[in-house]
């Protein structure tokens, strides 16, 4: 059984997310500040952390601080803060994932999960089956079997929307249009394009990403085109 | 401490006394006004009085030679040498003695006083028949021609009077220097043979060395061509006056001549030698004074001046108080009557008292320093007065001068610009018009030099005037100029412009004062707008933070509720509600921060190249499916090439999400919205439009208001904020955002200018 850390100074929203992970089978350890916090990341095997921000004693940036001295184990910030500037100071200092309260009990759960494969992986990263395969991050696809799997799980996609995805990953960082994608992948010239890329793309970003408004891998560079962001 | 300026004006006082003794010493030496210089030669004997005195002793050395063959036989005085031979008849002649020449003079009351002049008379010019008497012959003028032949016609009256002062001439010289013994020594020998020779001395039997050895020579011979002496300038008549009197045919004579430096006795050389000495002395006493003196009152004035209004003397007398706070013009004034008055009564007494102790020559002198003293006494207590006045700094402030100018700039001061306009006006016409005429006047009555002069000086001062007055235009305008320039930027916004108020004077002053006052209180109005606006922005983002823990435990129960499967339908139903509700609630809160923000202009701009095009594209792709639910057909007509503009994607894709998801909510189910971009000179247009499925009966600026919506709509998911914040967003980027409603048509406009 793995243990989470849940730290919130609200003591319903820890209860709730308790109920929710308990009921995915995690094991939930409470805290109800910072300093309670690390004394219980000392005492117990801690496989994740949750924390919130706003804490009265130690407040969540500080105790990641402290956490990164010592421990590599996933954090996830919970968050009433939902200004970029929060989000970007919260992963520059160490965090690996940021949810923005109030938020969706079922993608906190899906984050969990996420981060929680990605860090059980890292040991046996070489026992993956041998072939044609680009990684990005949880993203994986397999060229041989054209299977993609995020975190493990296998995506199941369109033929086309494969091909796009295919396209964005092995030009990993690098950001295509409309019109570029649609030569690439139907093979003839693009004129007068239509919605019929951005669809597919939309419809990519619904399967693979946990909120497609905010992607963590398909990003839409506005106004330019497509890209997969470098993990 | 206060007795250090007595003393000082005490020291002052003496060192003037020594200016004055050294002035009184110099000016009353015998050798006034020959300037400096005669003062480099040591000894009298170098300087050009001995040189005078000794050329004319010479002179008379040789009229002694003259007299002594006239008047003398075997060197002593002959009253029975012939003298003069006159014609008394046509071929007959008469000689007079020297004895009867003498007697007659005596009979006529003539004799020789003791500067051997004759005295007693003059003979009277007589007429025709008087003069009967040609002279043929003078004994002391052998070589006598006359001029006319009514020149030789003499009376015996004239002719003893002009024998009698020949005698005296003798005499004197006789009795000065060979009578008495004197410190100038002569010879002169001419010889013919060794017996037949003319010697004329009075330090007989003496040779050249021994006149050389006395001091100052003089040694000529027949012989030599040059003179041997040591006299710094040697009388040029000496060779020829001695060959001149030459009896014999030959260069075997010769003169000496030297003066006893060491003077032991008492003549005119001695005496002289004495005083100039003393007078060198005197002299050089004098300057010394004078110069001790000018430094020391130098040196004491200038401790004065320093002492003057220091610290120490803060407490003086009352009196003195009052002198000091009198205005500097009245001082000077009462100085004026004071150096008068001084004057008057020292005319009336210290004069006199003068005429006592001084001799009538030295009246004038005595009255001049007098005046000088009294005259520089006041002028510095004045100067000091005033001094003082200016150290403790009222000098200016107490002055008749200032007061004068701070009651005339009342009638300038505290008027309006039109009313000082026209008195400024008047007077330069005044004056103008003055000028004018007494130029004019000057033109045609005068036209000699003087009068020139002045008129040049008129036309100058003329012109000076104008030149100020165009001054005072210009800076005027100038300063106008600044006063435009400073409204101009404060109307464009620039409240942070100020104008430099040292360059501007009286009225115009004060208006660039209230004018950067005006601009101070724009600025801090707007600091505060924006402080506000701010605060309001930091504050609503503080609340929602607060309202959103909350509504977390809210939405997350309300979802394990409903995971508790409840099969009652009216629980569920009051559970759709409140998750409904409590959704609405967590968008209205986002977009309630983004709202205040966009509007208070709080955020970070990432502004890169964008092509509108793609992003319509991406958007269409976004929403195609979401409109499909509402059977909404989405229309699009864009142009094929990219439009490039400058904007923030995230941001301009914010602005078409609210507006796509306002058309999706509000828009009428199976209806078409229309999406275009048109390129309309150098803007690129969308164009969003849509048919509303409730009436809009509201006006399109109420909907970019926040929180204002058309009634009905409020019970939808929205939060009213959208197209507030899109109006916003597009500001802030630089775009423009616009909305017509037409009956049940809604559209919205965004432009940004298309990039080159």
């Amino acid at each position: 059984m793995q243990n989470i850390l849940v730290c919130d100074d609200d003591k319903q929203i820890v209860e709730a997310i308790d109920i929710y992970l308990t009921g995915e089978g995690f094991h939930v350890i409470k805290a109800y500040d910072g300093f309670e916090a690390l004394e219980l990341l000392e005492e117990n095997e801690v496989d994740l952390m949750i924390l919130d921000v706003m804490m009265p004693g130690l407040d969540g940036i500080r105790t990641t601080l402290k956490v990164r001295e010592t421990s590599s184990i996933p954090i996830i910030i919970l968050s009433a803060k939902s200004e970029d500037t929060d989000k970007i100071l919260g992963l520059n200092i160490g965090a690996d994932d940021y949810i923005t309260k109030p938020f969706n009990p079922l993608e906190l759960v899906a984050r969990v999960k996420s981060q929680m494969r990605r860090y059980t992986q890292l040991g046996n990263m070489n026992q993956q089956p041998a072939g044609q395969i680009y990684k990005c991050g949880g993203l994986a696809i397999n060229d041989d079997n054209k299977e993609v799997t995020v975190d493990d799980e296998i995506i199941k996609l369109t033929p086309i929307e494969y091909n796009i995805l295919l396209l964005l990953v092995k030009n990993e960082g690098k950001v295509f249009s409309i019109d570029e994608i649609y030569e690439q992948i139907w093979n003839e010239e693009a004129i007068g394009a239509d919605n019929t890329v951005a669809v597919h793309i939309r419809h990519i970003r619904e399967k693979i990403e946990i909120n497609p408004r905010e992607p963590r891998y398909l990003k839409v560079v506005w106004g330019v085109g497509y890209k997969i962001e470098k993990q | 401490m206060k007795k250090r300026k007595e003393k000082a004006i005490l020291a002052h006082l003496l060192f003037s006394l020594l200016v004055v003794i050294g002035v009184s010493v110099m000016y009353n030496n015998t050798h006034y006004g020959e300037g400096i210089g005669w003062i480099a030669n040591e000894s009298y004997e170098d300087t050009p009085e001995f040189s005078g005195q000794l050329k004319s002793d010479i002179d008379d050395i040789f009229n002694y030679v003259k007299y002594k063959e006239v008047f003398e036989t075997n060197g002593k005085l002959d009253y029975s040498k012939f003298i003069i031979r006159v014609a008394d008849g046509p071929g007959t002649t008469k000689d007079f003695t020297l004895d009867e020449m003498i007697r007659h003079a005596k009979s006529q009351g003539y004799y020789l006083n003791e500067q051997f002049k004759v005295s007693g008379g003059h003979p009277n010019n007589k007429t025709g028949e008087e003069l009967n008497y040609q002279v043929v012959y003078r004994a002391y003028e052998p070589d006598f021609k006359a001029a006319e032949p009514g020149d030789s016609f003499q009376s015996i009256d004239q002719l003893s009077y002009e024998v009698l002062s020949h005698l005296g001439n003798y005499y004197r010289f006789y009795y000065r220097f060979i009578q008495n013994p004197g410190n100038l020594k002569f010879e002169i020998q001419y010889q013919n043979t060794d017996k037949d020779y003319k010697l004329y001395t009075n330090f007989p039997g003496k040779t050249v060395d021994e006149f050389k050895s006395l001091g100052k020579y003089l040694y000529v011979t027949g012989e030599a061509l040059y003179v041997d002496s040591n006299l710094t300038s040697v009388p040029k008549n000496v060779s020829p006056e001695l060959e001149k009197m030459n009896p014999y045919n030959n260069g075997n004579y010769h003169m000496s001549v030297a003066v006893d430096t060491s003077y032991p006795y008492k003549d005119a050389y001695y005496q002289a030698a004495e005083s100039y000495d003393q007078m060198r002395l005197f002299f050089i006493i004098g300057m010394i004074c004078l110069a001790l003196g000018i430094l020391g009152c130098a040196a004491t004035l200038y401790m004065m001046v320093l002492l003057t209004g220091a610290p120490e003397e803060q407490n003086p007398s009352p009196l003195m108080q009052r002198m000091d706070r009198l205005p500097a013009e009245i001082s000077l004034v009462l100085y004026f009557a004071a150096s008068g008055i001084a004057l008057l009564v020292s005319q009336l007494i210290f004069f006199k008292i003068i005429h006592l102790f001084l001799s009538t020559e030295d009246w004038y002198y005595g009255e001049l320093v007098l005046k000088v003293l009294i005259l520089y006494v006041t002028g510095v207590s004045a100067v000091l007065n005033i001094l003082k006045q200016y150290k403790s700094g009222v000098l200016w402030k107490n002055s008749l001068l200032n007061k004068g100018l701070r009651t005339l700039l009342l009638y300038f001061k505290h008027h309006r610009f039109t009313t000082r306009i026209m008195i400024t006006y008047s007077l330069f016409l005044i004056f103008n018009v003055v000028m004018i005429m007494a130029f004019s006047f000057l033109l045609f009555t005068y036209n000699d030099l003087e009068s020139r002069i002045l008129m040049g000086a008129v036309a100058f001062l003329f012109l000076l005037l104008d030149l100020w007055v165009f001054h005072q235009m210009y800076k005027n305008a100038w300063q106008t100029d600044q006063i435009n320039q400073a409204l101009l930027n404060i109307s464009n916004g620039n409240t942070t412009y100020k104008i430099d108020t040292k360059l501007f004077y009286g009225k115009e002053r004060e208006l660039a004062e209230n004018i950067n006052h005006i601009s101070t209180g724009l600025e801090t109005a707007l600091q505060e707008k924006v402080r506000s606006e701010r605060l309001k922005a930091d504050l609503i983002t503080n609340v929602s933070h607060d309202i959103k823990t909350p509504l977390t435990s809210i939405i997350n129960y309300v979802d394990l509720i409903k995971r508790e499967k409840i099969q009652d339908p009216r629980i569920q139903g009051y559970l759709e509600v409140l998750e409904q509700k409590s959704q609405r609630l967590k968008t209205l809160t986002e977009d309630l921060v983004e709202a205040s923000k966009a509007s208070s202009g709080n955020l970070k701009l990432d502004m890169t190249s964008i092509d509108f095009v793609e992003l319509i594209y991406q958007t269409n792709g976004e929403f195609e499916e979401k409109f499909a639910l509402r059977h909404l057909e989405l229309v699009s007509t864009l142009p094929d090439d990219a439009m490039l503009i400058e904007a923030d994607g995230r941001y301009l894709w914010r602005v078409l999400e609210n507006l796509y998801n306002n058309a999706f909510k509000y828009a009428m189910e199976h209806s078409r919205v229309y999406v275009d971009i048109m390129k309309e000179e150098e803007n690129i247009l969308f164009t969003i439009k849509n048919i509303s499925e409730n009436p809009l009966n509201i006006r399109a600026d109420e909907l970019t208001e926040r929180f204002v919506r058309g009634d009905v709509a409020r019970t939808t998911e929205g939060s009213g904020l959208g197209i507030s914040i899109a109006k916003s967003l597009t500001e802030l980027q630089g775009g423009q955002f616009q909305l017509y409603i037409d009956g049940d048509l809604f559209k919205a406009t965004v432009a940004f200018p298309l990039k080159k």
